[in-house]
Order: C-alpha cells, then sequence, then structure tokens
C-alpha cells in the first residue's frame, strides 16, 4: 500500500519533468525571437550557419547553445532570478556590477597592469608636448563605485579607482589636472552624481565636474535650470546585471536661463542641429543617447559667445552631458572620441590652433579602453 | 554535450525521450546508440569516428576470442590497442615533455586535443573484453547493443564506468515504466542542482582566489570551496547519469556514496567513485595478487594501483602524485593505524585534512603552485593572514560552505524519504524539486560560468 503511493508521487513528478522540458523546448521552437535585447543592450545571437564545415569544427554546436541561451522562453525573468538567487546565496557582484544599496548600482573596477597605465600617460604627455601652444588638462571622473563607496562597503568586489586616478594624474606631468573627487564627496549625499541603473554620470553630477573644471580652467559660468525631461529610464547596470531595482532613473538637462545660438556639425555625417540634445531619442531604451543623439568620431560646435577660445575635448560618453556646460565658454569646440575616431588627431590640432585641451573620461572607460593610446600615438 | 547546458536539457533531452519511448523495444538499443553518438558528436565531432573505431575494435575482439585458439594473443592485443590509442591522446604531450626533460632534446611538443570521455569508455570496453576472456560474460552478437553499450550517453563522458556484466542482461530485458522515469527524472534534478547550483557556484569563489599569492585565509577557502566543487561536480554529474538510465529502464550501480563522512582514507575511497575504484580492484590490484601476497608485494600492489588511478585522472605529475599520497596513506593506515583506533571526533576531521591537502594537489596546475597552496593553508609562505581579497570569498562563500557541508552528509536525503511517508510531506518535495528545476534553468540561461571538470580526464 505504501509502495503504491509512492509510485504515484514519482510518476505525477515524472510527467511534470517530461512536460516542463518538451513544453520549454517548444516554446523555445515556436516562439518568435527577438534579434536585440532592449535589456542588455545587445544583438542576440542568431541561428548559427549550419554546414558540413561549421558541424565538424564544432562552430554550428557552440552558436547553438548561444543561440538557446539568448532565445530561451521568459529568459529576462530566469536571468533575474538566477542573479537574484545568486545574491542570496551570497553573491556580491553579477557580472561586475554590484548593488550600492536597494536602489542604486555600481560597476566595479579593475585595476589594469602597470604598464597599460605607463603606455597611456606616456602617451597623453607626449601629444600635449607636441601641442605646448594649447593649455591641456585632464579630468579623470571616478565612477559610482568610487565615490559612493561608503555605501559600497569595504569588501566590495574589484580594485580601488582612488589609488589608480592618483597613478595617473601623478604620470601627467605636462598637464593640469582637474580632480572632481572632492567637490563629489561634497555632494554624494545631497545629488545623486550617477544614475542608478545607468554607468553614466547624471546632468547633476556633470555640473559638479563642471564646476571642479570650472576652478582649474577658468570657465564662464551662467544661470540654469535644471529640468527632467524623462522619467523612465533603466540603463546598461540594470539589464547587464539582472538586478531590478524599485524605481527608474529620471534624466535632467540643464538649460542655461539666457538663450545662446550655436551649431552642432557631425562631421563625416554631413549633418547639422541646433542643440545638444535629440529628444526623439527618448522613445528608446537608452535615454542617455539624449545628448547629442550618442557618440561621433568628430563634433564641431560653433557658438556665439563671442569669446573667440577654441577647444579641443578627447572625451569618452561621460562628456556628452558635460559639453553644454561649455558653451558660454567657447567660441569653437571639436568634440573627438577616439574609439570611432580613425584620422590623424595632430593635424586636426595643428590646423585649428585651439587654446585648449580636455581630455574627460570616466575611470572605468579609460582603464579598458585602448584607442585613445592608438589615436594619439598614430603622428 | 554536457547535461548542464540548455541544448542538452531543452532540445537533446526531449528529443531522446519522444523517440526512445514512441519506437518499439527492439528498436530501442538503436535510437540510444545513434543519440549518444549525436552526443558524443556535440563536442567532439572528429572524435566520433574514434568512438566508432572503438566499437568496431571490442565488438570484433571478443567474437575472434570466443572462436580462436590463442585468445590470449587477442586479449593482449586488444588490451595494447585500447591503451595505445588512450595512451596516445592522452598521455603524448606528458611523454614527450618528460622525454625532453630529460634528455634536453629538442622534440617538439605533440598537442593531440583530448577526446572527452576516452578514459571513461576506454575502461568500459576493457571490461568487457577482459569479462569475455576470463568467460563470465558471452561476447555480445548485436553491434547495434554493443555500440549502445559502449556510446551510452549518460555515462559516456564522466561515468559512472559501467562494467558490461552489470548491464549485458538489461540490453536485451529492461523494465521501462512510468515510476522508473519519475525516479529518474527526480534523480536527474537532485544531480542537475547539485552540478549547477553548487558546483559552479563554489568554483567562481576557486577562480575568484586564483593560486597565486594566497593568504592563509584565502588558500583555506579556496581548498574548501574546491573541495565541495568538485564532489558536487562529480557525484551531480554521476546522479544525473544515474537519473538518466532510470529514464532509459537502466539500472546503473550507484558511484558515491557520501564519502566526506568517511572515518579513514580507506572509507573515504570505498565512498568516493566506486566504479573506478572497483574497476582497478578487478582489473589490475587483484590480478597482482592483492592482499593475499607477502607484505613487499602487497607495498608493490597498492602502490601500482594508486600510481594508475593518479595517472588515470590526467597527464600531470600532480595527478601522479596525488595518487601516490593515497597510496601511502593506505598503507599508512593498514600497517600502523591498524592497531590505534582513533575515536570518531579525531578520524573523521582528520580524514577530510588529508582529503583536502589531496585536492590542493589535484588541482593545482604544478606542483610547484601545489606546496604553495598547501604551505599557504599553514602560513608557510603565505600574504599575510587575510586580506581584502580572501574577506571578499569568504562573505560570498560561507552560506554556500554551510549548506554543502550539509548536502555532502547523508541528511538532506534521509530527511527526503522520511517526507515522503506522508501528504504534505510528499507535497513538500514536489515543490522542493520543482523549484530546483526552475532554479537550475535560471542559472543555465544566464550562462556566465559553466566549466567541464573531467576535460583532463
Amino acid at each position: 500500500m505504501k509502495k503504491n503511493k509512492n509510485s504515484l508521487f514519482y510518476k505525477l513528478y515524472g510527467v511534470i519533468f517530461a512536460a516542463v522540458i518538451i513544453g520549454c523546448t517548444f516554446c523555445f521552437v515556436i516562439l518568435p525571437k527577438n534579434e536585440y535585447s532592449s535589456r542588455e543592450k545587445r544583438v542576440l545571437a542568431s541561428f548559427p550557419q549550419l554546414s558540413a564545415a561549421s558541424v565538424t569544427d564544432g562552430r554550428f554546436m557552440e552558436g547553438l547553445e548561444d543561440y538557446e541561451a539568448d532565445h530561451f522562453p521568459a529568459r529576462d525573468g530566469l536571468i533575474t532570478l538566477k542573479t537574484e538567487a545568486a545574491a542570496l546565496m551570497g553573491k556580491k557582484s553579477s557580472h561586475g556590477i554590484i548593488r550600492l544599496d536597494a536602489d542604486h548600482l555600481a560597476e566595479c573596477f579593475t585595476e589594469p597592469g602597470a604598464q597599460d597605465t605607463t603606455e597611456l600617460t606616456w602617451a597623453v604627455n607626449a601629444f600635449a608636448t607636441r601641442h605646448a601652444d594649447s593649455k591641456t588638462y585632464f579630468c579623470l571622473v571616478p565612477n559610482a563605485v568610487s565615490t559612493y563607496s561608503d555605501r559600497a562597503g569595504e569588501y566590495c568586489p574589484g580594485d580601488d579607482q582612488n589609488a589608480y586616478i592618483d597613478d595617473i594624474y601623478r604620470g601627467l606631468s605636462s598637464l593640469k589636472a582637474i580632480d572632481v573627487r572632492e567637490i563629489f564627496a561634497l555632494n554624494k549625499d545631497r545629488v545623486d552624481i550617477y544614475y542608478a541603473s545607468d554607468h553614466h554620470w547624471t546632468s547633476d553630477g556633470a555640473y559638479m565636474g563642471f564646476l571642479a573644471a570650472q576652478a582649474v580652467m577658468g570657465l564662464t559660468s551662467q544661470e540654469y535650470s535644471a529640468v527632467v525631461i524623462d522619467n523612465e529610464f533603466l540603463g546598461t547596470l540594470s539589464g547587464s546585471s539582472g538586478y531590478t531595482l524599485s524605481k527608474m532613473d529620471s534624466v535632467k538637462v540643464y538649460l542655461p536661463l539666457s538663450q545662446q545660438n550655436y551649431t552642432v556639425s557631425y562631421d563625416g555625417e554631413g549633418r547639422m542641429a541646433v542643440s545638444c540634445y535629440d529628444t526623439t531619442k527618448l522613445e528608446e531604451d537608452d535615454k542617455y543617447l539624449v545628448f547629442f543623439g550618442g557618440n561621433y568620431p568628430r563634433i564641431t560646435i560653433k557658438t556665439d559667445c563671442g569669446e573667440g577660445r577654441k577647444l579641443l575635448l578627447i572625451k569618452d560618453s561621460y562628456a556628452n552631458c558635460f559639453v553644454p556646460f561649455l558653451l558660454r565658454s567657447y567660441e569653437q569646440i571639436t568634440v573627438i572620441d577616439p574609439r570611432y575616431y580613425s584620422e590623424d588627431l595632430d593635424l586636426q590640432a595643428d590646423s585649428v590652433g585651439y587654446d585648449d585641451i580636455l581630455f574627460l573620461y570616466n575611470v572605468n572607460t579609460l582603464s579598458k579602453d585602448n584607442c585613445l593610446v592608438s589615436v594619439l600615438n598614430n603622428r | 554535450m554536457v547535461f548542464s547546458g540548455l541544448v542538452f536539457l531543452f532540445i537533446f533531452l526531449p528529443s531522446v525521450l519522444l523517440v526512445y519511448y514512441l519506437v518499439p523495444f527492439k528498436r530501442k538499443n538503436a535510437v540510444l546508440a545513434m543519440f549518444s553518438l549525436v552526443f558524443y558528436a556535440w563536442g567532439e565531432p572528429v572524435y566520433v569516428l574514434l568512438m566508432l573505431y572503438s566499437v568496431v575494435l571490442n565488438y570484433a575482439s571478443a567474437l575472434i576470442m570466443e572462436s580462436s585458439p590463442n585468445k590470449k594473443q587477442v586479449l593482449v592485443f586488444n588490451v595494447v590497442t585500447n591503451l595505445l590509442i588512450l595512451g596516445f591522446f592522452k598521455y603524448c604531450g606528458f611523454l614527450t615533455g618528460i622525454v625532453r626533460d630529460i634528455t634536453g632534446a629538442d622534440i617538439p611538443e605533440l598537442k593531440v586535443a583530448l577526446p572527452i570521455g576516452i578514459s571513461f569508455y576506454t575502461f568500459q570496453a576493457l571490461s568487457y573484453v577482459i569479462d569475455v576472456y576470463r568467460g563470465k560474460v558471452k561476447p555480445q552478437r548485436n553491434i547495434v547493443d554493443f555500440a549502445a553499450y559502449i556510446a551510452m550517453f549518460p555515462q559516456l563522458i564522466a561515468g559512472p564506468i559501467v562494467r558490461y556484466s552489470d548491464i549485458s542482461a538489461q540490453l536485451r530485458k529492461r523494465r521501462i515504466s512510468l515510476e522508473g522515469f519519475g525516479r529518474g527524472s527526480m534523480r536527474f534534478t537532485f544531480g542537475l542542482a547539485k552540478k549547477v547550483l553548487l558546483a559552479n557556484v563554489l568554483g567562481e569563489t576557486v577562480e575568484m582566489l586564483g593560486t597565486g599569492d594566497l593568504t592563509v585565509l584565502g588558500a583555506w577557502i579556496a581548498a574548501v570551496c574546491f573541495t565541495l566543487q568538485i564532489y558536487f561536480d562529480f557525484s551531480g554529474y554521476s546522479d544525473m547519469a544515474i537519473g538518466l538510465g532510470r529514464m532509459l529502464g537502466f539500472r546503473i550501480g550507484e558511484n558515491f556514496d557520501h564519502p566526506y563522512i568517511s572515518s579513514s582514507v580507506t572509507e573515504f575511497w570505498r565512498r568516493w567513485h566506486i566504479s573506478l575504484g572497483s574497476w582497478f580492484r578487478e582489473y589490475v590490484y587483484i590480478p597482482l595478487g592483492g592482499n593475499r601476497v607477502s607484505a613487499a608485494k602487497h607495498i608493490r600492489n597498492i602502490m601500482i594501483v594508486w600510481f594508475l588511478t593518479g595517472l588515470w585522472h590526467g597527464a600531470a605529475w600532480n595527478f601522479i602524485v596525488w595518487g601516490l599520497y593515497y597510496g601511502l596513506l593506505l598503507l599508512f593506515e593498514k600497517y600502523v593505524l591498524s592497531h590505534i583506533k582513533l575515536p570518531k571526533a579525531v578520524a573523521l576531521p582528520l580524514t577530510m585534512l588529508f582529503v583536502i591537502i589531496g585536492w590542493v594537489i589535484f588541482s593545482a596546475n604544478d606542483m610547484a603552485s601545489a606546496f604553495s597552496s598547501i604551505g599557504a593553508m599553514f602560513g608557510a609562505g603565505a600574504a599575510g593572514l587575510t586580506d581584502k581579497l580572501s574577506v571578499l570569498a569568504l562573505i560570498e562563500s560561507w552560506k554556500l560552505i554551510i549548506v554543502g557541508a550539509l548536502f555532502a552528509t547523508p541528511l538532506p536525503a534521509m530527511l527526503c524519504k522520511k517526507l515522503t511517508d506522508n501528504e504534505a510531506g510528499k507535497a513538500a518535495v514536489m515543490i522542493y524539486a520543482m523549484a530546483l528545476l526552475v532554479l537550475c534553468t535560471a542559472f543555465m540561461s544566464a550562462q556566465s560560468y559553466n566549466p567541464f571538470m573531467y576535460f583532463r580526464f
């Protein structure tokens, strides 16, 4: 009698197990596939090419594993489940991203090798020396994991950004450093310097950065009114970690109180605009694209500020929401993103004759990126 | 293909099961053999030819042996060929390296990709031909049935090593029932959870700590996490194999019996990788005379078996040292400790200590790093007592270490058994198994880390 009862129990589990694996397989095969994951902001794997060659060398099999992982039914929910379960088990980070608190995520930092750091400072120093007529500045912005290290805790995964920033500044003998850390420390509990779900700094953070730069570079300040233009931003940190947040980010822009005219020319695209903001991007998932519509190899901005000064800005995406603060100080700003730029930067600098050159990077991009060094060294 | 991947669980397995259950019984072995070859080809498309060769070689050897007056020559030829194939693919690089180190000759290093599971299926094949030679089993006349035995995907790549004599009757006749399927799928689910939820996650801590510049705390956490990782990885794989076998109607013998509750190293090896231990006992140790010989010969026999056991695990010095280490420990227990009766409270932790040190040797890249890790555990050459990384590793892993230690004992299985005595308990076990299945699927979908520990075997 007892045995019969257990038999029913196992039979039932057998049916459930078969239903789960057959059901999931069936759903995986018939459900429509997305080509793009808006949550992770990446193109998902496509079905691997089936040929004798791709089967023989195993590419087909690997491709199918990736394809199934990328298109599995209820994938986003499963990834969130995994991340939260792993966090319960004790994992402090997921794909290099940690929770600062219930509502804020941050990307961990891995210090690059000493040789990479030396190569970088050497290339920047050499560029500054070659363009000694211009004043060269370097602003290296720490990431949330460093600025909010008190929230990240003593045993946060990854390395210390402060030591890296100090190393870089110490290595940049021919440049003036713009250190934002002090102003960040003073204001970090008053304003959100970074988006809770994204790796970028907010416009509030960029404004702090501007105040720090103003003191060093002698920039012109003006009055702004900060306006929230979007309340539904879920950034890349949330998507790629799988951590869920209780609320979404809002995107703010700082609008000057006095009107100013300028043109933005996307070089190489033959496109002009009269604003730093591309509000059509607010329809997309990555709302940070609202600043200049994203990253471009070279953007030239001409203003009517009448100061006559010219700036060469070599930057990563942190600069996109920072540039609007510079419009009162320069008549011409050339914005170069070395990750997409393939022309001769020395030629660019020599032909225009810039008063100032500013490098603006966040630590995580600078430490992982090698495009800057190659662009600078390409004489 | 590995069991702990989406393609296995959500394409391959449903396909096998559907076809296997739909065809009449006499076709089932053919279906099993065919799908097994696909399974093998998944990771090693070219080596499927080697697998087919092995099937034909051993199938033919046994038949020839039956009718030939020179049984012994056929056996020797077969065993040598099998071992040469294994030797070529597994030990060639290692041997040329040794020759180069000794002679200083400029021999190019021969690097051949190791066919997955070759150590397992070669040993299965050897058990077959030797048993046919000994007259213990009749040779298999149906090559499809024989291929189903050699290539059987549940235990193909990580064991258990199923001896032909244990399964020959089942190849002809086995009971396939829904209850058996259910028992098998529950066993599979628990095995999958061991691999995906415990072994893989513990492995992340081992990987994070690395091997260089370990602190005392870091070295211990790495050693303990690896000890648990390899148990849950390997025994989880065996559970999955046994469960899959059961789903297909096969009864495969147990491979692990809670080795970490052993009170002696001898007991540990009775509980760890049982099918390998019994293979070596049956085909090496006893033919050498076992323990019914003089003490000197017995010591020789033990050391030969454990040298081979170490070497079987991988073509590197640390595996050999690891094997000999166990040989010495077993001899010490046999000849010295047998006169002293240690209380369990001492014997159990002491055994675990030796097992953990064994795993440090086993997991190291080479002997130098094995020594430095063991040294670091006891403070010699350690980079301090603790540092940020080792404290972080502790914070991240302590819960899993406790859960893992608990699941290494028979307690969870006992609890499960007790619960199925009443209806509420059954519901709890059912929900628990389903939750594990969902959680494993989630971990496999997020596929950040799914190493396969047996590539070197």
